[in-house]
């Protein structure tokens, strides 16, 4: 009995790590200066939105067993579009922000047939996605950055915070409507259950009756929409999108993957939520922030995030490489050795 | 008695049931594999550039350009045909081995080669390890450790960039390593038609093709990249062999990664990026599929080609570089799908 | 509902008419009449490969392709897809879990039918209650329907599954081999809900090899043998002796070669070997040309003793002396070069390397013999190949072909193949023939004996009773993880083995 009790809460601790680790960082920051002012929080959140956005569309695919690499590219392609639209175009900002999310989701459903119906490893279909879309996004800006040119009226909206004493920017409130709305989806609606069930058991779906094909190309579009939108909401913000968004520092989609991963969604798919995968990248950031002031080196951010993956993975590894061991127990005759000699534990 | 009259004759045998009449056209686009592309891209290239493309100008340029990516590409190459999808360390492995390199030059140019590749082999030590024996996830994992590299090279150096000559001080002996590293990129034999870069490409990938059919580690590198439970099974050492598979792709990579170092005269821990995924696309063009045991290192020197001679081939008629990626997209993703389906087609898939 | 059920007293809830299903090279369900009554409970009884698992995949609706009539309720059906069998009433429960295990269990339960607050979204408080209900009904009512399906235990997951079933309103369940990884106290618990169930008026087709659990819990039983119904009986008037005598038929031990091995002196010895949780306590003793069969049911720790002896899984204590050496092994590559190899049962999950070629797949075991440094090139020992391909008439006799495209029979022989080119002394056999026709099973059979023949031990891990008639000299009977008595060579029938198997009759102490 002690021992489940005991077990009970080493998975506890395990489910939650994204806050643990939140936690952690949150109570370094205690020692650097400036840490806990509302302009820091302001930043650290708005600074978390492009990053949250590329992290849901990656933790959605992961968990129905999938892996999008294109969510860095096609959040980049939002950018360029949105931007492109209204400066160049002269369209309306609704209409941009709608085909920067439409431009997404063509591209999320390019993925999900060659995924679907070619039956192409995904991680091979958007690795190759990858090329496509940096091809286009620069043919379509010649290379160069767009800007929204002095039209700064939404970009002050968005950087705006609408709540006194609150560390909320309008950015912000926009990320967490995105990561609400889709951990809604996820935890109820048919969709979400069967997004799950995809990546848990595809055999149990099939005998379900759970049409696989078209909910995997509706999770690619759904991603493609996320890092559509996403990117739109970074370049508007930012006043400026560079075709090389996707690449610099630590390129977005590795923040994303890791917060995926710290969040314990499994590799192999069934398991994960996207809550997680969000207090995992506000983590991250706020960890960036105090060692910024503890330290002063961008090279230490880079080295303490992965560490904190390797952490999590030679965790996951060695549970696993011990859980193999006892696989296919019987429990009878695990009573018989304990009567036998005496001990309470294998 | 010979089989085949038993077969007829033993009550109860059934014949093979399985289609046997196999897709002539499948079998040669699987057979032929890259160098079907290879020879189109070479029409192309007749056609399109007239008498430029097959000058040896050309050639020695095409290789040249592919040279650091091939290297790089012969060892990964052992990494995907053991089923473990691609070294996410691979960036890092180069950038370290360069770093490793220009930082022991002023112990002379034996020790900062030796020294930058043993450098870059731990890390492939590391990998096969936590891959091979404790089957850790080998993207996530290398990824991670990716990472951890990264941290701890731009940690080590302080962010910064070193110089061989800088790195080299005012000692006599330790100038004259720097410039011999730095000469490393730019020797040519046959007044200037072959570089030393493409030599040592072609080398890797022979020794890589006889590692992978003329070994003992390369056969069983098959079986264990084919079904790892039915290789440990059979008394193969999979954690042994999926060890040196890493060891061996960190070797090349360590290779081109001191190389790259010497071609740009800069150690910086930006040397290898972008190289993990572009090496992969050459290795899935060339034939190999993620699903292990699958292609040869002669069809991925192919994929290795197709690289180089479509980039060759689009900068000649004049195609950018933006429209490059584009067209280097869409024949990747062409490629894996006619690849894909005629391995299905086959009964391999 | 009792009601209900006594007035269509003579009605079936399922009747299947005549009913076939062929697979590539073999007839695996021929011509057979099957009926249930709503309320009972039916056992379907028959050696390996009879046909018992294909009769109830084809009401599962696994098989797009059968032929022949399935009457549900009077009415004549067409199960064509799963969907279509679940419309129908049929539930099934598979022998494999098909349970997500990360997965809740009321969303288990409920998968592809969760109910829905409105047009968007789904009713959580209505499912779990709904999947509370159902829980209810297999005596799981005090579980928490939100836990993951890998927090409970094997035998909870066991009865959620059927709760799963229960959850389409089925008018028939088909359960197969649910017991075999349960524990005799939860078998109990697990006929206690089919009791119950069968007052509700459903209709419960039972598959298992237990025969005593058959007689606990079945009206009504029918054989199956070869693909053919041999007959149904009553329970009242069959016995385990007549069962079995109707199981097995007579015919089928003809085509065993005879042995010719001489029996030699002590070849491997085991003592107290143990793993604990697994196996305990095993003793046993191989000799030189002998065939050695291990008996016990699915789930007696049979597959394990087997894996444990050649390193490829851990053991807590015990020793083994090979040719008068002790031995122990770390891992497999230790085991073949020690001199024991282990043939695998499932050929295409850890047997075979499928999208490999003969040649790869045969060579696999050698590679360290055939070659003393580095090099070593496959192509330099067809003549290995060939000789095996000769040997065991691998069809079509081609070195180069994908393992992928050759029939299962042939498959099979590939994986003997790969194990007789070893020099090993000792082999350990695991379901050597499951699921191939005859003509390959008479191959691999003569070639165990011929390798005996040799002066080398075999032991036989094999649920297919003539196999372990025809081929072992000496068998042992394993019974929950327990080594429970022994029967020699000229005792060894099928009636004696299926008794002991069972935990009856005067060979088990």
């Amino acid at each position: 009995m002690e021992q489940t009790k005991r077990k009970f809460h080493a998975s506890m601790i395990n489910d939650y790590r994204a806050f643990v680790f939140l936690g952690i960082v949150l109570i370094f920051g205690i020692f650097a200066n400036n840490f806990y002012t509302l302009y820091n929080f302001t930043s650290i959140f708005s600074g978390s939105s492009l990053y949250t956005f590329i992290g849901l569309a990656f933790t959605l695919c992961m968990i129905a067993g999938h892996m999008d690499l294109s969510v860095g590219y096609m959040a980049t392609m939002g950018a360029m579009m949105v931007l492109g639209m209204r400066t160049l175009e002269g369209l309306p900002w609704g209409v941009a922000f709608l085909v920067a999310a439409g431009v997404g989701a063509l591209f999320g459903l390019a993925n999900g047939i060659l995924v679907a119906k070619a039956k192409i490893h995904s991680f091979i279909v958007t690795l190759g996605m990858q090329f496509v879309i940096k091809g286009l996004l620069n043919i379509y800006s010649n290379g160069a950055e767009i800007s929204v040119k002095g039209d700064f009226e939404v970009t002050d909206i968005l950087n705006s915070s609408p709540i006194p004493f609150l560390p909320f920017s309008v950015l912000f409130l926009f990320t967490l409507a995105a990561v609400i709305i889709l951990m809604v989806v996820l935890a109820k609606t048919r969709f979400g259950r069967n997004v799950y069930m995809l990546g848990g058991n595809l055999e149990t779906a099939w005998l379900a009756g759970i049409k696989s094909d078209r909910n995997t190309i509706l999770i690619f579009m759904i991603s493609g929409i996320l890092c559509g939108l996403g990117g739109a909401l970074y370049g508007v913000s930012a006043g400026t999108a560079t075709p090389t968004l996707g690449e610099k520092g630590i390129a977005p989609l590795m923040v994303g993957l890791t917060a995926t991963i710290i969040g314990g969604t499994d590799i192999a798919g069934g398991k994960g939520s996207v809550l997680n995968t969000f207090v995992s990248i506000v983590a991250i950031l706020a960890m960036f922030g105090v060692i910024t002031t503890l330290v002063g080196k961008f090279e230490v951010q880079i080295l303490f995030i992965g560490i904190v993956l390797a952490f999590c993975v030679l965790y996951e590894t060695f549970t696993k490489y011990a859980k193999q061991k006892t696989l296919g127990i019987r429990p009878d005759l695990v009573q018989k050795y304990m009567q036998e000699s005496g001990k309470t534990k294998l | 008695m010979t089989t085949k009259e038993q077969q007829a004759t033993a009550p109860g045998i059934k014949q093979d049931s399985r289609r046997t009449d196999i897709s002539k056209t499948s079998l040669f686009i699987n057979r032929a594999g890259a160098y079907f592309i290879v020879a189109i891209l070479l029409v192309i290239g007749l056609i399109i550039a007239q008498g430029r493309f097959v000058s040896i100008d050309n050639i020695r340029s095409i290789l040249n350009a592919v040279s650091l990516t091939g290297m790089a590409c012969a060892g990964l190459a052992f990494v995907v045909y053991s089923a473990n999808f691609n070294d996410m360390s691979l960036p890092m492995t180069m950038a370290l081995s360069g770093m490793m390199a220009v930082q022991l030059i002023p112990f002379g140019i034996v020790v900062s080669v030796v020294g930058g590749i043993a450098a870059g082999t731990l890390v492939g030590v590391v990998n096969g390890i936590l891959i091979g024996k404790f089957r850790a996830n080998p993207i996530i994992w290398t990824l991670a450790f990716n990472m951890v590299l990264s941290g701890i090279v731009r940690v080590a150096w302080g962010g910064s960039q070193i110089y061989p000559d800088t790195v080299a001080g005012d000692s006599e002996f330790a100038q004259q390593a720097a410039v011999q590293f730095n000469s490393f990129a730019r020797t040519y034999f046959f007044d200037g038609a072959l570089p030393l870069m493409v030599v040592v490409m072609i080398v890797l990938f022979v020794f890589a093709y006889f590692m992978m059919t003329r070994t003992r580690f390369g056969n069983k590198l098959k079986m264990v990249g084919s079904n790892y439970e039915a290789a440990r099974l059979s008394g193969v050492n999979c954690a042994k062999t999926v060890i040196l598979a890493y060891v061996l792709c960190s070797l090349c990579a360590a290779i081109a990664g001191i190389f790259y170092t010497s071609m740009t005269k800069i150690g910086a821990y930006s040397n290898g990026e972008g190289y993990d995924f572009d090496c992969l696309t050459a290795v899935l063009l060339g034939g190999m599929t993620l699903a292990g045991g699958k292609g040869n290192i002669v069809g991925v020197f192919g994929g290795v080609l197709v690289v180089g001679m479509l980039k060759n081939i689009m900068t000649l008629i004049g195609i950018s570089t933006f429209s490059q990626y584009l067209v280097t997209g869409v024949v990747f993703l062409i490629v894996v799908w006619i690849n894909t389906s005629s391995e299905r087609k086959l009964g391999r898939a | 509902m009792s009601e209900a059920v006594n007035t269509n007293e003579n009605a079936y809830a399922l009747e299947m008419r005549s009913v076939s299903k062929r697979f590539p090279g073999t007839l695996a369900v021929d011509q057979v009449d099957f009926a249930v009554r709503a309320g009972e409970v039916h056992a379907l009884v028959g050696e390996n490969g009879a046909g018992k698992s294909t009769l109830m995949k084809m009401l599962a609706g696994l098989y797009s392709d059968y032929t022949g009539e399935i009457y549900i309720d009077g009415k004549l059906c067409e199960l064509h897809s799963p969907s279509l069998a679940k419309e129908h009433g049929v539930g099934m429960i598979f022998q494999e879990l098909s349970l997500a295990r990360r997965i809740s269990i009321y969303e288990n339960l409920l998968v592809g039918r969760l109910p829905k607050k409105n047009a968007l979204f789904i009713d959580k408080k209505e499912a779990v209650r709904q999947a509370s209900e159902l829980l209810e009904r297999v005596g799981l009512g005090k579980q928490d329907p939100t836990k993951e399906v890998s927090e409970i235990s094997q035998c909870d997951a066991q009865l959620t599954e059927i709760a799963k079933v229960l959850g389409s309103n089925p008018s028939i369940i088909v359960m197969d081999e649910p017991t075999s990884a349960l524990s005799s106290e939860e078998v109990k618990r697990l006929f206690a809900i089919i009791d119950s169930l069968k007052k509700q008026g459903l209709a419960i087709i039972y598959i298992s090899h237990h025969l005593q659990e058959i007689f606990e819990v079945a009206d009504n039983i029918t054989v199956m043998r070869d693909g053919k119904k041999v007959g149904t009986y009553p329970v009242e008037e069959t016995s385990t002796e007549h069962l079995i005598e109707k199981m097995v038929g007579k015919s089928v031990n003809e085509f065993y070669a005879e042995h010719t091995a001489e029996i030699g002196e002590e070849l491997l010895t085991v003592k107290d070997f143990t793993r604990w949780g697994f196996f305990h306590h095993v003793d046993f003793t191989v000799h030189r040309g002998e065939v050695l069969a291990i008996v016990g049911l699915a789930g007696s720790g049979r597959t394990e003793i087997g894996r444990s002896l050649v390193g490829a899984d851990p053991l807590d204590q015990g020793t083994v002396v090979l040719d008068g050496k002790e031995v122990s092994f770390k891992d497999m590559t230790q085991a073949v070069n020690g001199g024991i190899g282990y043939l695998t049962e499932d050929r295409k999950v850890a047997g075979l390397a499928i999208t490999q070629s003969v040649t790869d797949n045969i060579l696999v075991t050698i590679i360290d013999q055939l070659s003393k440094g580095a090099s070593y090139y496959p192509k330099k020992h067809l003549g290995v190949v060939n000789k095996k391909i000769e040997e065991l008439s691998i069809y079509p006799p081609e070195p180069a072909r994908l393992v992928n495209n050759l029939s299962g029979g042939n498959q099979q022989k590939v994986l003997m193949a790969k194990w007789l080119a070893t020099a090993v002394d000792v082999l350990v056999l695991d379901e050597p023939t499951r699921g191939v026709d005859i003509g390959a099973k008479q191959i691999i059979h003569q070639a165990v004996l011929d390798y005996a023949a040799r002066g080398n031990g075999v032991i036989l891990l094999s649920s297919d009773l003539p196999e372990v008639v025809g081929l072992c000299d000496r068998a042992i009977i394993l019974r929950e993880g327990y080594i429970v008595g022994e029967i020699q060579k000229h005792e060894i029938n099928e009636n004696t083995l299926l008794m002991a198997a069972n935990g009856e009759g005067r060979h088990v102490s």
